[in-house]
């Protein structure tokens, strides 16, 4: 790999309160990533990757705290001794997220065209005019077909797989280097998941932004990125190319989860 | 092989797109438009689909969850469409569901003992110590414990609860159950153990399955024949093996082609169907 690293994540602990004391859902985790590359951070639910994602955004739950002794190096910055102000300039502008629910992701009572163009207005853009003309133009490069009229719609009046296009239009708004991408597609039917997948391709070949993919599905890993580490109880157990991955992992229990993955036997 | 279960014909149902302030309806939409399909005895028809195919609607309609706009349906030559409330709650111990959440089909605050208990008693199979009895058997024969009885849900994780789930429904010994989306929630290795269970009990058993699924791959694990759905019709209906090997109708062939392949090897050529 000859590209710079963009992100280097050293010794990450995340810890949330509970009754029973502090419990460590992410447990010194130490990965870098680099500039254009496609990561999966793939693992089974409760395995503590959203928590990274989460750390790495500076977005934390109420009662969870990041460790210490962790240290998060983002472009030659030190992510974690930013202050809140530089760490607000910071988001939607160099990393952004996708998340998950885009029902739940987007404001409900604002113009989907009006939420992309305030990712502008907060970073810099001072013409309204100028904001909403952006945003109906990279509403069009995720592929929403006469975006300048869907732009005036409400979230509830478009498809989910539109949403999720509203979604990835806003993180993608600023050119930031880094997209940390939250199981986009898992709430998605798989037609629909598939042309965002190639939309996610497109995009990060015609930007060389980094992705950094959170997710369960070993299909979305294998047909997006290039390298994947596997997470389980708070730690990485795994990170390799993803060819290394699939076809002679290390792990027991990444050649575990890969045994249990449904695959159609045409695809075998 | 060939005694049919379950006779399905000419099932449609219709809900009102757009109501006046009086209730009455502007526009219907058809979730389920004419289907028709049979099920044999003791085998898994598994009913594909993306979301708002209406899948569901033809599951809950079959079981009279919801009272379709018209069709037929018979179980075991029984006419359940025409059942007055008695004989059709005497039914209902024949027919169970599975639900895709297993965090919201359970009651949070009823001890699991009670939950899988209810339906044995309300088709009073059997009541006190038997009773408590076939709970204990219910939940072994998942793969609980009988002293997981005492439990509240919130004790158990995912892949447990879909356990507590199934025990509750095979609890009344039902011949016939509707699977939806069972195991769509669950991670993959819980996924591929709680699948391997349902097929255990349905060779001990002789269950029928309705497999109500969005996941191809999962589907064929389990289905002995497939039907796909789209827009509220049926559009293909074969045997597994023929469905998957060689499948007939374009939206079949885009669906069975937008499945990822977990291989950085293989490059799947994705079909695109346009509706025709």
């Amino acid at each position: 790999m000859t590209a710079p690293v963009l992100l280097d994540v050293r010794d990450l602990v995340v810890t949330y309160a509970s009754d029973a004391g502090p419990v460590r859902a992410v447990d010194g985790v130490s990965f870098a990533v680099h500039a254009g590359e496609t990561v999966a951070l793939v693992g089974e639910s409760g395995c503590g990757k959203t928590s990274v994602a989460f750390a790495l955004m500076r977005v934390m739950a109420p009662g969870a705290r990041i460790g210490t002794g962790s240290r998060i190096t983002f472009d030659g910055a030190d992510l974690l001794a930013l202050d809140e102000r530089a760490m607000r300039d910071l988001r939607g502008r160099k990393i952004s997220m996708i998340f998950q629910e885009p029902a739940s992701a987007l404001n409900p009572v604002m113009k989907v065209g009006a939420q992309v163009a305030e990712v502008a207005l907060l970073h810099g853009e001072r013409s309204k005019r100028a904001a909403w003309d952006r945003a109906v133009a990279m509403l069009d490069r995720t592929g929403i077909a006469d975006a300048a009229r869907r732009a005036h719609q409400y979230p509830h009046e478009l498809s989910g797989g539109m949403r999720q296009r509203v979604l990835i239009a806003m993180a993608l708004m600023m050119r930031p280097a880094l997209v940390i991408a939250d199981e986009p597609t898992s709430a998605l039917d798989v037609t629909v998941q598939a042309q965002i997948l190639d939309l996610l391709r497109d995009l990060q070949r015609e930007t060389g932004m980094a992705v950094l993919f959170i997710t369960h599905d070993f299909g979305v890993v294998a047909e997006l990125c290039s390298r994947a580490m596997v997470m389980r109880a708070g730690r990485i157990v795994e990170d390799a190319p993803v060819d290394r991955i699939f076809h002679a992992p290390a792990d027991p229990y990444t050649a575990e989860l890969l045994r249990a993955v449904p695959r159609l036997t045409a695809d075998r | 092989m060939s005694d049919t279960l379950i006779s399905v014909s000419h099932l449609t149902h219709e809900f009102a797109a757009h109501r006046t302030m009086f209730g009455a309806s502007h526009a219907t939409i058809r979730a389920v438009n004419d289907v028709s399909f049979d099920i044999a005895r003791g085998e898994t028809l598994a009913l594909v689909g993306e979301s708002g195919c209406g899948k569901t609607t033809t599951g809950r309609a079959i079981l009279r969850l919801i009272e379709p706009t018209s069709g037929h349906v018979t179980f075991d030559g029984i006419d359940v469409l025409a059942l007055q409330r008695e004989p059709l709650r005497k039914l209902r111990r024949r027919m169970q569901v599975v639900f895709q959440d297993p965090h919201t089909s359970l009651d949070p605050r009823m001890r699991v003992g009670r939950t899988v208990r209810e339906g044995i008693e309300a088709h009073e199979l059997a009541e006190g110590a038997e009773a408590d009895a076939r709970v204990a058997r219910a939940l072994e024969e998942v793969g609980l414990r009988a002293s997981d009885a005492a439990k509240l849900p919130h004790e158990f994780s995912g892949g447990q609860r879909q356990r507590i789930a199934i025990a509750r429904a095979l609890a009344v010994e039902p011949e016939f159950v509707v699977l939806d989306e069972a195991v769509s929630a669950l991670d993959v290795t819980v996924q591929a153990q709680v699948l391997a269970l349902l097929m255990q009990l349905q060779r001990d058993r002789g269950l029928t399955y309705l497999f109500i699924a969005h996941n191809l791959a999962v589907v064929e694990r389990i289905a002995t024949r497939v039907a796909v759905m789209y827009l509220g019709r049926i559009v293909e209906i074969a045997a597994a093996a023929t469905l998957y090997a060689s499948p007939q109708h374009g939206y079949t062939r885009a669906l069975l082609s937008a499945v990822p392949v977990p291989d950085p090897r293989v490059k799947k050529k994705r079909i695109v169907w346009d509706g025709t």
